[in-house]
C-alpha cells in the first residue's frame, strides 16, 4: 500500500513558477533518488509530496486519496534539507531528540511509556547511535547529528521516508554508512525511500530509480539507473564530469 | 537568633516563596531557550498596572495584576500576529502601555505609591492570606499544565518548525504557554518584585545550562537553584533587613558564578 502519485502538479511561489506539470508515480518499497541542479525544484517537489506546500493546480494522491483529505499523516516522515534549525547549544540529549518523533503520534497530555522508549532505542540502534543516547546533541558531529535526525524520523515507524540532501557536509565514510542504513531500511523493512541528492555515483547502484529535475520539470530521459555522463549533462545543463578521484563521485561543474 | 518560623508572616512568605521558586524557573527554562526572556520583563511592567488598579479599586492587588497580565498576554499574541516578523515591537508596545497605565493609576490613588513599592521591590511582611491562597492555587495550575504539556513544549522549544510539521498544535500551545508565563509573573512579583521577576526566571536556567546533560536536567537544576536562592534570600532579608527580591537574585547570581567555575 501507500503508492504515491502526482498528477499534473504545478507550483509557484507568489509569481515564480517553480514546478511545471509534474506527474510521477512511486510504488511501495521503491528507493528513489531525485537529482538535478540547484534551484531546479527538488526541495519544492518533496515539500509538495509531504504536504507542507499545496500545489497551485494538480493533485497529490496516496493510494488514490488526495493528501489534503488525509488527516493522520504519521505514515510519512520527512528529514528536511536543513534539518537543524535549532541552536547547537540547546541542552537536549540524543534520546530526547529522537523521542520527539513520537510526540505527535502519542497525542497531547500523554507521557511516553516504557515501550515508547524501547522504540527510541531501537531507532538509535538502527542508525548505530545507541552508544550516544545520553550525549548532548550539541556535542555531535554533522554526520552523527544527521543520523540522529533520521532516527527521529524512523521512530514513529513511517511507511515512506523523505530525505532532502541527507549527506551534505558529511565525510565519505559516514556518507557510505548512511546510505547502507537507508538501503537496509528499504530492503529489510520495506520502507519507501525518496531522497534528494547530488551524489549521483554514490547512489546509482543502491536506488531502484532516479528522477531528474531540471527547471521545474521531470526529464523523462533519465529514469534509468545507469546514467551516462551525456544524459546527465543534459539534465544539469552543462558538461558533467564523473569525479572518480573524488571520494564520493559527486557531480561537479568543471 | 530569633525563631523565624514563629512569625505568621514568615510562614506565609515561605509557603508563597517555595511555590514561586518552582514556577519561575519552570516557565523560565522554556523562555530562555526560546530566546524570549524579555517577555518576563514586559509582563512584570504590565503587572504593575494591575497592582495600581487593585490599589485604586480596593481589590487585592495580586488579583488585579493577574487579571491585567492575562489581558496583556492576549494583547501580545494579537500584536505578534500583526507585526509577525518583528515580535520585539509587540513586546515594546505592551511594556510601555503597562507602565503608562500604572503611573496614571498611581497618580490618581492617594497613598498608593507607598503600597506599590512592595510590588516593585518585593516584600515578605506584607504577603496576605489571600495572596498565599492565590499563589498556591494558581501555582499548582501552572505546574500541572507544564507537566501535561511538557513534551509538546520541549519539541516547540527545540525546533518550532519541525514540531509544526510533525502535527503538534503549535499556535494553541504557544498561546496557552504565554498565559502560564503571565500567571507566573503576576504571582512571583509579590515576593521578588516586578523589577526582578524575570531575573528569577532567567538566572537559575542560565546557571543550569552550564551543567545539564539533557533538557530534563536543565529544568531540574534550574528549580533546585531557584529554590536555594529563594529560601536563602528570604532568610537573609529577614535577619539583615534587606529587600527580599534583591537578596534572592544576588544568591542566584552567586550560584551562577559558582556553577560557571565547573567545567561541563
Ligand atoms: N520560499 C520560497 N519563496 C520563493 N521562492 C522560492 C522559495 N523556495 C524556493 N524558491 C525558489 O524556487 C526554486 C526551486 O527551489 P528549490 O529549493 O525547490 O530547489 P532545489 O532543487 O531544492 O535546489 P538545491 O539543490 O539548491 O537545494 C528556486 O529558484 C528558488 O529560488
Ligand atoms: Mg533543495
Amino acid at each position: 500500500m501507500k503508492q504515491i502519485e502526482l498528477k499534473n502538479v504545478n507550483f509557484a511561489y507568489d509569481t515564480k513558477q517553480v514546478l511545471t506539470n509534474v506527474s510521477l508515480k512511486i510504488n511501495k518499497s521503491e528507493f528513489v533518488a531525485i537529482i538535478g541542479p540547484n534551484g531546479s525544484g527538488k526541495s519544492t517537489l518533496i515539500n509538495i509530496m509531504v504536504g507542507n506546500l499545496t500545489p497551485t493546480t494538480g493533485e497529490v494522491l496516496y493510494d488514490g486519496v488526495n493528501l489534503e483529505k488525509i488527516k493522520n499523516r504519521s505514515f510519512i516522515s520527512y528529514v528536511p534539507q536543513k534539518s537543524y534549525s535549532f541552536n547547537a547549544s540547546f541542552p537536549a540529549s540524543v534520546e530526547e531528540v529522537v523521542s520527539m518523533g513520537l510526540y505527535a503520534k502519542k497525542g497531547i497530555f500523554k507521557r511516553l511509556s516504557k515501550k515508547d522508549w524501547e522504540e527510541v532505542y531501537e531507532a538509535l540502534r538502527i542508525v548505530d547511535m545507541l552508544d550516544y543516547k545520553h550525549s548532548l546533541i550539541g556535542r555531535l558531529s554533522g554526520g552523527q547529528l544527521q543520523r540522529v535526525f533520521i532516527a527521529r524520523s524512523l521512530v514513529a515507524k513511517p511507511e515512506i521516508l523523505f530525505l532532502d540532501e541527507p549527506t551534505t557536509g558529511i565525510d565519505a565514510k559516514s556518507e557510505k554508512a548512511l546510505y547502507a542504513i537507508l538501503e537496509k531500511l528499504n530492503k529489510e523493512k520495506g520502507i519507501t525511500i525518496v531522497m534528494v541528492t547530488h551524489d549521483v555515483w554514490a547512489i546509482t547502484n543502491r536506488v531502484s530509480r532516479i528522477i531528474c529535475m531540471s527547471e521545474g520539470k521531470i526529464n523523462e530521459k533519465c529514469e534509468a539507473v545507469d546514467l551516462t555522463a551525456g544524459e546527465l549533462a543534459e539534465v544539469y545543463g552543462y558538461p558533467v564530469k564523473i569525479a572518480k578521484h573524488h571520494h564520493n563521485g559527486s557531480v561537479k561543474n568543471d | 537568633m530569633i525563631d523565624i518560623f514563629s512569625y505568621e508572616f514568615m510562614r506565609r512568605a515561605f509557603i508563597a516563596g517555595s511555590i514561586i521558586s518552582i514556577i519561575a524557573p519552570l516557565t523560565g527554562s522554556f523562555l530562555v531557550l526560546r530566546r524570549l526572556s524579555q517577555i518576563g520583563d514586559t509582563l512584570s511592567h504590565v503587572a504593575l498596572a494591575g497592582v495600581a488598579a487593585g490599589i485604586l479599586l480596593g481589590i487585592n492587588p495580586t488579583l488585579g495584576s493577574i487579571i491585567v497580565v492575562l489581558l496583556a498576554s492576549f494583547g501580545i499574541e494579537r500584536l505578534r500576529k500583526t507585526y509577525f516578523r518583528y515580535s520585539e515591537i509587540s513586546i515594546a508596545i505592551v511594556m510601555s502601555a503597562g507602565m503608562a497605565i500604572a503611573i496614571i493609576l498611581l497618580s490618581l490613588s492617594r497613598g498608593g505609591a507607598a503600597n506599590i513599592m512592595n510590588y516593585l521591590f518585593g516584600s515578605i511582611v506584607s504577603v496576605t492570606n489571600t495572596d498565599v491562597l492565590l499563589i498556591s492555587t494558581l501555582g499548582i495550575v501552572v505546574v500541572a499544565s507544564i507537566m501535561l504539556l511538557y513534551k509538546e513544549l520541549l519539541y516547540i522549544t527545540f525546533d518550532e518548525e519541525a514540531a509544526k510539521i510533525s502535527g503538534i498544535p503549535v499556535s494553541y500551545i504557544n498561546f496557552f504557554f504565554t498565559i502560564l508565563v503571565a500567571l507566573t509573573v503576576a504571582l512571583a512579583m509579590r515576593i521578588v518584585g516586578a523589577l526582578l521577576v524575570s531575573a528569577l526566571m532567567v538566572i537559575p536556567a542560565a546557571a543550569s545550562l552550564r551543567i545539564a546533560k539533557s533538557f530534563k536536567q536543565t529544568v531540574f537544576y534550574a528549580i533546585l537553584f531557584s529554590f536555594i536562592s529563594v529560601f536563602s534570600g528570604i532568610f537573609l532579608s529577614f535577619y539583615l533587613n534587606l529587600s527580599p527580591g534583591g537578596s534572592i537574585v544576588l544568591v542566584s547570581l552567586l550560584i551562577m558564578g559558582l556553577v560557571s567555575l565547573k567545567k561541563r
